[in-house]
Order: C-alpha cells, then structure tokens, then sequence
C-alpha cells in the first residue's frame, strides 16, 4: 500500500503480481535466506520495477476502503503519510517500508543487500526525515 | 512517544486488504503468462518468414535496386525485431529473488547497455531502412501511377517522422529509468 500511496485497487494488483511471482521463481529457492525473507525480496524488487514502468503517471493519493470507518482526522493523517512517503528515494521508501511493517533490521539488511550498520544509519536518518515531513503537512 | 514511533503504531494499526486471489487464479495466470511468451516467438517467427516470402514473391533478387531497397527495409527491421526481443529476454532472466541492491545494479547494467542500442544501432538502422525505401523509389515510379506514387512519398515522409518522435519518446523514458535507479 505504502508503495501506491494507499491505492487498494492497484496494491491488490501488485500483489497477485507478486505472488505469481513467487509461484514461478519457487524451484529457485535454495534456502541460502529464510523464505520470509525471499518472498520480501521479490515483493521490493516487484514493486520497485512496477513503479518505474508507472512512473510517467501521478500516483492519486486515495485512501483505502476499510478506512471508510475512521474518523477523517486518521485519514488526513495516512494521506499526508503516504504523501511524505512518495517524497522518498525508492531504495529509501523500501527501506522505511520494511521498517514500518515492523520487520528487523537484519531481515531489512539481507533483503535490501546493505550491512547491518548501514541500514541503522540509514533508517535513522529517513525516520528524522519522515517525522519532519509529516509534522509539517 | 516519538513522532516516528506515532507513525509506526498508527500504520501497524491499519489493515491491509488482502487480495481475492487463490492458489488457481495464480497458477492460471503463471500458465498464461508463458502462453504469452510462446506466442510472441511464433507471431516474430511468422513475421520474419512473411518478410522474407515477399522478398523472393516480389522477385526482388533478380532487380539490383529492387534487390537492396527491399534487402535493407526487411534486414533492418529484422535484426531491430530481434535485438528487442533478446534484450527483453534478457531483463525478464534477472533473479527477483536477489537482494534489492543487486538486482537494481542489475537494472542498471541493463539500461547502460541499452543506450548502445538506442544511440549506435537504432539510428544506424533507422538509416538504412530509409536508405531502402529512397533506393526503391525509382522501382515505385516506373511501376506505379503519378498519384500513388506522390501517395507513397508524403505517407512515408510523415510515417518516418513519426517513428523518429516515437523513438525519440522512448529512449528519452529510458534515460530517465537509469536516473531513477542511481
């Protein structure tokens, strides 16, 4: 969602996207990572290219339906999240993603490919910028 | 409680929907996809025999000019049909799987190496297929009436500037994938 700022349609796309993407690359597991780490892999990597085919066209910030119960204060909020989120570099905006999702950083390290030490640094300084965005909107 | 840690509880907290996907519909659409794959190889197949039945139906090998106008278009377009193809094949073979550095290294490779094609081979045969049709011209006028013949070079004028502005537009969203990747 985070990707397609809060589009359902199009994140309910992607991830049948991904997981015809799994189903396909599933004989080339080989173990070396955990599978909950793969499948993130694919899942980046996926939505990473994907945007980039859709980059020519604005994304429309649009709030998911099951939102349709909260007050409009939550949902000025998530706008303006997924709006400051849109702002980041794309390796950046995986990276944060990850993050939100609550996933660990050693896991956010094997996914993205950089060290552990880096990823800290790296997440500290999107989570400054993240903040201040979303103070500020 | 942070800003951030705010954030993070309140996008925790928020569902995401799951798709109406199951395990057939994925299964389905991997078998499709590959469909898919197979037919552009037969419709590229086909299109590359077509070309070359008209060249030996117009018995262009036995008229010199004939011979190389013809021999040039079908040629050029040939190997830019194919190059394309292969180039393509080629993106499709990265390993999702990797991690996401590696892979958007990969995409870079990709994209630099494709600046070859679109700043040497493209124009190169881009040329030559209009050096085929202006070597054919004089066929065209000895065989074909004075209205079709004006028909055929103003049509060409305008498909050929259209082509030129439709690459132009897709190299130029090339370059720009390569800027968004570094």
């Amino acid at each position: 969602m985070g990707y397609l700022s809060g589009n359902e349609a199009l994140a309910k796309d992607m991830a049948q996207e991904v997981f015809i993407k799994v189903w396909q690359y599933l004989k080339d597991f080989r173990g070396e990572a955990t599978i909950s780490t793969w499948i993130f892999r694919i899942t980046v990597n996926t939505c990473l290219q994907e945007l980039r085919k859709k980059k020519t066209k604005s994304l429309k910030i649009d709030i998911a339906s099951n939102e349709a119960n909260e007050d409009p204060e939550s949902e000025k909020q998530f706008a303006s999240m997924y709006r400051c989120i849109n702002k980041l570099s794309a390796e950046n905006k995986s990276i944060i993603l990850l993050e939100l999702e609550g996933l660990p950083q050693k896991e956010i390290a094997a996914i993205t490919g950089l060290n552990h030490a880096a990823i800290r640094t790296r997440i500290h300084r999107i989570k400054d910028q993240l903040s201040k965005c979303v103070k500020n909107e | 409680m942070n800003d951030f840690q705010h954030i993070k509880e309140q996008w925790q907290q928020h569902q995401t929907p799951l798709p109406n996907t199951n395990i057939n519909e994925i299964i389905e659409r991997s078998q499709e996809i590959k469909r898919k794959q197979q037919i552009t190889k037969i419709v590229l197949g086909i299109t590359v025999l077509i070309l070359m039945a008209f060249f030996f139906y117009v018995s262009a090998y036995k008229n010199t000019r004939a011979f190389w106008g013809l021999g040039l278009m079908i040629g050029s377009l040939c190997i830019r049909i194919i190059m394309e193809y292969f180039s393509s094949l080629k993106k499709e073979r990265f390993p999702l799987y990797q991690n996401m550095l590696a892979f958007n290294q990969q995409l870079v490779n990709y994209y630099k190496s494709r600046r070859m094609i679109h700043y040497l081979w493209t124009p190169v045969l881009f040329a030559s297929y209009v050096f085929g049709f202006v070597l054919l011209l004089p066929v065209f006028k000895q065989q074909l009436s004075i209205g079709f013949f004006k028909y055929i070079i103003v049509s060409s004028i305008i498909i050929f500037i259209a082509l030129a502005v439709l690459i132009g537009f897709q190299v130029r969203k090339e370059l720009k994938i390569i800027k968004s990747l570094q």
